[in-house]
């Protein structure tokens, strides 16, 4: 064989795209305002431990991945700092670095005035904001 | 409808009217065309049988009833002995029974069929000198001992004795180990080249004997000329296949390798098959050098040493001798060649021996402990033992006496083996007297030989073909009058100290016990899914409260039944009023759907030990709240279809997310008033990463954890059912740590799911429990769990004790290894290490003695476990210490008041080897003494080993994965107090101190918690 008859298949992980941006999301019925970081290109099994993004040292409240597993948001309810990288990963062991920058001063933020007016917005100081965390779940609703 | 009919009879001999076992029975329908058969069943020990046919099975177009007659074979089930087929019972009833009487003429009309076979599992009559000389025979009546005599013209050579087992056979048996390099008659021993040429060409008689009865003969012959022979010798050349530590050098003498010119020799781990492609990894002596040598062979004979007497180490090893080349390569590469020879196939090469003192369970006494107990598993052609404390109804039990600890005063020393009901320690303390079972002949028909110095398949012997009687059991090696001869021997029915051998004395030296695996009560089981088609959904909210999940309401339901085929909870068995309730909760599988479906096998098991099962449906990604409140709308639903027949006695079990949901639901049942009775519950490989569950208070419930070293899904260091065991209290809890177990085989549906998670290397996987393995561990554990705690069964309580493993599991896997934790209610705390951690807090225990260390290299921690050791899989604190000398100790001061420790029935204490710690020699357990010490310093040192393990990690291939798992040791006190000659007992009325010593290993470094006093 040849060194020119070699080909190069690309790396999957190149591949992967990554989209932020702040959206509202009901957290026990309550819309909250969360920063989303969409992952895409990328095969994300279901698995026992709960699945986790790292951007720099922040770590994302929740990971919701499509029921395909072809993709996941996480949801950060901190600001996210300038990074080179994202991380995935489950319980506390990071699966997969993915080189993809991120730059917080272009994150796409949504208009307040346009946003539910009770919705808890962690980023802006002076709107309602969970201190305890988490509010208890409902029981269950039988249909 | 399809109509059960049972046919029961006895098979007895003819003329003395004893029944005969082993015999193999088949019923049959006359037709008019082709016979129907009904069914089969192999006599029992009384010659006793029952078949079970359903009409399905014969009925014609208008035929209700069978036309029945029998047909009776040899155990080899071809040759027909017996048959009622020209005096058909036509029309028979439900019920039939059959006093089958055969002839002994008849009986004998298949004769044995005697094979032996070489070292290389191929049948012949020709051996080399070296080779074992190994028997397998047929058609023998079964359960019956049976003696083999080889001669020559001038006499008796040797004679042993065997039992077949239950199918009339002798399979593989050592008649011979090493053909032609030693002479059983002499009283001298001589080299080996010498023996060797005593041998050639010679022909030899081996004759089977029943009794007094001559039932075979064949004559096997010696090659006129050696191939290349290597043995283990001494510096004469004796043969010398076992010795003490420090006794002797480990030496070969190879002979007729002249041609051979320069050779490697590798001291190799002994291995039971060696294939070509093995990998050769030598020895590590303890001067840290390999076992391997070169040697320049020249002439007939050389003796080449390969470790030296001080840096040998305890073990049983091989050796490999490799023809050298200059400069090729390929002579360096590690693994076994066609062309390499490895010493005898059928016996270790050289058993280097632990000092026997040391052996012995206490210390400076004369109780010999040892296991003998074992099952006997064939694999391809070699036989070896699993020693076992465990066999189920019916097996047979086999026993071995494992050179590897033999004292030397006990080899080549006539012995008479004696299987008796276990005593307590008071009835030992007052009569050592021996009582060989009635049902094995009484002590006239001990099986007696002489025992082998180089190989446990020489001293294998089956003891108890087809144990029926189910009970706890010792086993004694009695030497009797120490004869080296067979012929001198005069056993004396007693267990007498410090000469004879014993497989039990302080707890049973094993059991034959109904297996939760395989035993049930109910023939028959119904079963039905129900669906959302049905019961609608319920919507529930993950613990984020991220995401709302809309349940479709299905699950798979069985049940035990009166008929085969029932569909409808109508038809649930109308035995007794009510049944047990036991709901299964999956986890977290996006594979594919139907993970509820992946439990009917153990659904099917427990429906058919009288409880109601059923496996529920949870959607992808649930997390743990919702999956519990899932469960509860499940358990509305099945009371409401059984209604009465259900029984508000529940066990929940659940699975990996659904292990930490079974948790949180025990919880919410109290909190939220569901009402329903849950006793039982039981997390599989179950996370602990939603509500941190602390199980205990006014909803602790018997709780059982069983989690795998080889989790594929949850390998972390957190987050496992460690966790959740060390949070439960207030119940009697047990933890399994099962070595090579997954995370998804025990669902049939996931399969090797988490074999791609990344977190298994290939070497993992390829070291991974079968899936068999997996479900027997579930069937079993669960069975016997929620027999125990829904049935009040207590009989199952030692497994949960880590005392015993039920039998089919530990026969799942030739090594099975399960290392138990396990905390009762009854306890009396020593030290649990809570509190505040200073670097003196170690110094004063939970009880409130003081804490005394004695040569330690440096002072032991008192800490967090994981922030000591980040390995540590526990939330729980302990005690971090490493030794580096046989002298060093750790004591804890008993207060007055707290010293009547006589009412608990052991002590006990968690421990683990750290991982990665320099001081604990690789892939070796750890041992230690515990002693108690009296008022009046009476004192007794028990060594662990002889009861248990303190095993080496199970490293994995991500080792940042590999955990430090606390396992509990638990010591029954009746060892303090038993008899033993040569040391006091001790009085558990007045303990003044509890001390760990470090006496039996040079270097350790281990991590302890939990030390208490318990039941």
């Amino acid at each position: 064989m040849k060194a020119n008859e070699i080909i190069r298949l690309p790396d999957p992980r190149k591949q992967v795209r990554v989209e932020v941006r702040e959206v509202v999301h009901e957290v026990f019925n309550r819309p909250h305002i969360l920063i989303r970081v969409r992952l895409t290109g990328w095969h994300f099994p279901g698995r026992a431990p709960e699945p986790f993004v790292l951007i720099g040292k922040v770590v994302s409240r929740a990971v919701i991945i499509d029921r395909d597993g072809f993709g996941a948001n996480a949801y950060f309810d901190e600001p996210l700092p300038a990074a080179e990288r994202v991380s995935f990963g489950y319980g506390n062991i990071i699966s997969w670095d993915f080189e993809l920058p991120i730059d917080p001063e272009t994150i796409p933020k949504l208009d307040r005035n346009k946003a539910p007016r009770n919705a808890i917005d962690p980023f802006h100081a002076g709107l309602i904001r969970e201190t305890e965390g988490r509010s208890e779940p409902p029981e269950e609703v039988v249909s | 409808m399809s109509i059960r009919f049972t046919i029961v009879g006895l098979v007895r001999e003819a003329e003395s009217g004893v029944g005969l076992p082993g015999l193999f029975v088949k019923a049959y329908d006359k037709d008019l065309l082709f016979d129907d058969l009904l069914g089969t069943a192999i006599t029992g020990a009384d010659g006793s049988f029952e078949i079970v046919a359903e009409s399905d099975d014969f009925r014609d177009f208008f035929e209700t009833r069978p036309d029945l007659y029998l047909r009776v074979f040899h155990a080899d089930r071809i040759t027909e002995i017996w048959s009622s087929k020209e005096s058909v019972r036509w029309n028979a009833g439900r019920y039939e029974e059959f006093d089958v009487l055969i002839p002994a003429e008849a009986l004998g009309k298949a004769g044995p069929a005697i094979t032996l076979v070489d070292d290389s599992g191929k049948t012949t009559n020709a051996y080399q000198p070296g080779e074992s000389l190994v028997l397998s025979t047929i058609g023998l009546r079964p359960s019956t001992q049976h003696t083999v005599v080889l001669a020559d013209e001038t006499g008796e050579i040797l004679t042993q004795t065997f039992f077949s087992d239950r199918q009339g056979e002798i399979r593989d048996a050592v008649v011979w180990p090493q053909v032609g390099i030693d002479d059983p008659r002499d009283t001298e021993r001589l080299p080996v080249e010498e023996v060797r040429r005593r041998w050639y060409d010679r022909t030899l008689t081996l004759e089977l004997r029943d009794g007094k009865r001559r039932l075979g003969e064949s004559r096997i012959t010696i090659a006129a000329k050696g191939r290349p022979l290597a043995v283990a010798t001494d510096a004469d050349g004796r043969l010398l296949n076992g010795f003490e530590i420090g006794q002797d050098d480990a030496r070969l003498t190879l002979l007729d390798f002249a041609d051979w010119n320069d050779v490697r020799i590798w001291m190799v781990p002994r291995q039971h098959e060696w294939h070509e492609g093995d990998r050769i990894t030598a020895v590590r002596l303890s001067s840290e050098r390999e076992a391997v040598a070169d040697a320049r062979l020249e002439g007939e004979v050389h003796r080449v040493v390969v470790g030296r007497r001080d840096e040998l180490v305890p073990g049983a090893h091989d050796f490999i001798i490799r023809r050298i080349r200059y400069g090729y390569e390929d002579d360096d590469d590690l693994f076994l060649r066609a062309s390499d020879a490895v010493t005898s196939r059928r016996s270790t090469g050289l058993v280097v021996r632990e000092q026997f003192m040391a052996s012995k369970i206490i210390r400076g006494g004369c109780t010999n402990l040892q296991q003998i107990a074992g099952r006997r598993t064939l694999g391809n052609i070699w036989p070896y033992i699993q020693f076992s404390d465990t066999f189920q109804v019916g097996e047979d039990v086999w026993g071995a006496l494992d050179p590897n600890a033999l004292d030397p005063a006990h080899t080549g020393k006539a012995v008479a083996i004696y299987v008796i009901p276990h005593k307590t320690a008071a009835q030992w303390t007052m009569d050592n007297s021996l009582n060989n079972l009635a049902v094995l002949g009484g002590n006239a028909a001990v099986p007696q030989w002489v025992t082998q110095s180089w190989c446990v398949n020489a001293n294998l012997r089956l003891l108890w073909p087809n144990a029926t009687q189910v009970g706890d059991y010792d086993i004694v090696a009695d030497f009797g009058n120490n004869s080296p001869t067979l012929a001198g021997f005069i056993h004396d029915d007693h267990y007498d100290m410090p000469l004879d051998i014993i497989d039990g004395y302080v707890v049973p030296g094993f059991r034959i016990v109904p297996d939760p695996t395989t035993d049930t009560s109910f023939v028959n089981t119904g079963s039905f899914m129900y669906d959302e088609g049905s019961q609608g959904y319920v919507d529930v909210v993950d613990d984020n409260g991220m995401t709302n999940y809309h349940v479709p309401l299905k699950a798979s339901v069985h049940f035990p039944a009166d008929v085969a085929g029932a569909t409808t909870a109508a038809q649930i068995s109308a035995t007794q009023p009510n049944f047990p309730l036991v709901v299964v909760v999956h986890g977290n599988y996006t594979g594919g759907p139907g993970s509820y479906t992946g439990y009917e096998y153990l659904l099917d098991h427990l429906a058919k030990n009288g409880f109601i099962a059923a496996s529920i449906h949870l959607e992808f990604y649930q997390s743990g709240t919702d999956r519990a409140r899932v469960l509860r709308r499940h358990l509305q639903i099945l009371f409401g279809m059984f209604g009465t027949h259900a029984a508000n006695n529940v066990g929940i079990m659940g699975h990996s997310r659904g292990g930490e949901a079974v948790v949180i639901a025990t919880r919410l049942n109290h909190q939220e008033t569901w009402g329903y009775n849950i006793n039982a519950v039981i997390s599989l490989a179950p996370t602990n990463q939603y509500t941190f569950e602390h199980f205990g208070g006014a909803w602790a419930r018997p709780f059982l954890v069983i989690y795998g070293s080889l989790d594929g899904d949850l390998g972390g260091i957190s987050d496992t059912g460690f966790e959740l065991y060390d949070n439960a209290s207030g119940m009697k809890k047990s933890m399994m740590f099962v070595y090579r177990s997954c995370h998804d085989r025990y669902n049939t549906v996931w399969g090797d799911g988490d074999f791609y998670f990344g977190q298994l290397t290939m070497a993992d996987q390829a070291r991974v429990l079968s899936a068999d393995a997996h479900r027997k561990i579930a069937t079993g554990y669960m069975t016997a769990f929620y027999r125990q705690y829904l049935r009040a069964e207590t009989q199952w309580e030692g497994i949960f004790r880590g005392e015993w493993v039920p039998a089919a599991v530990q026969a799942a896997d030739a090594n099975m290894k399960i290392y138990p934790q396990y905390e009762d209610t009854t306890v009396r705390t020593i030290d649990d290490f809570e509190g505040p951690h200073t670097g003196t807090s170690w110094q004063t225990s939970t009880i409130g003695g003081a804490v005394v260390q004695t040569g330690l290299p440096s002072p032991p921690q008192e800490n967090d476990l994981r922030t000591m050791d980040a390995h540590s899989p526990h939330q729980s604190a302990g005690l971090l210490l490493a030794w580096d000398n046989v002298t060093d100790s750790l004591r804890y001061d008993i207060p007055a008041g707290q010293r009547d420790v006589h009412n608990f029935a052991a002590v006990s204490f968690r421990i683990s080897q750290r991982v990665d710690s320099p001081s604990n020699p690789a892939n070796q357990v750890q041992d230690l003494r515990l002693t108690l010490t009296d008022g009046l310093g009476m004192s007794r040192a028990i060594r662990i080993s002889k009861l248990t393990d303190i095993p080496y990690p199970d490293v994995r291939g991500h080792n940042v994965q590999t955990k430090s798992a606390l396992r509990t040791v638990r010591i029954p006190l009746s060892v303090y107090a038993i008899k033993c000659l040569g040391v006091n007992a001790v009085d558990l009325t007045n303990i003044v101190s509890l001390a760990f010593e470090f006496a039996e290993k040079p270097a350790g470094e281990i991590e302890i918690d939990s030390v208490q006093f318990t039941n």
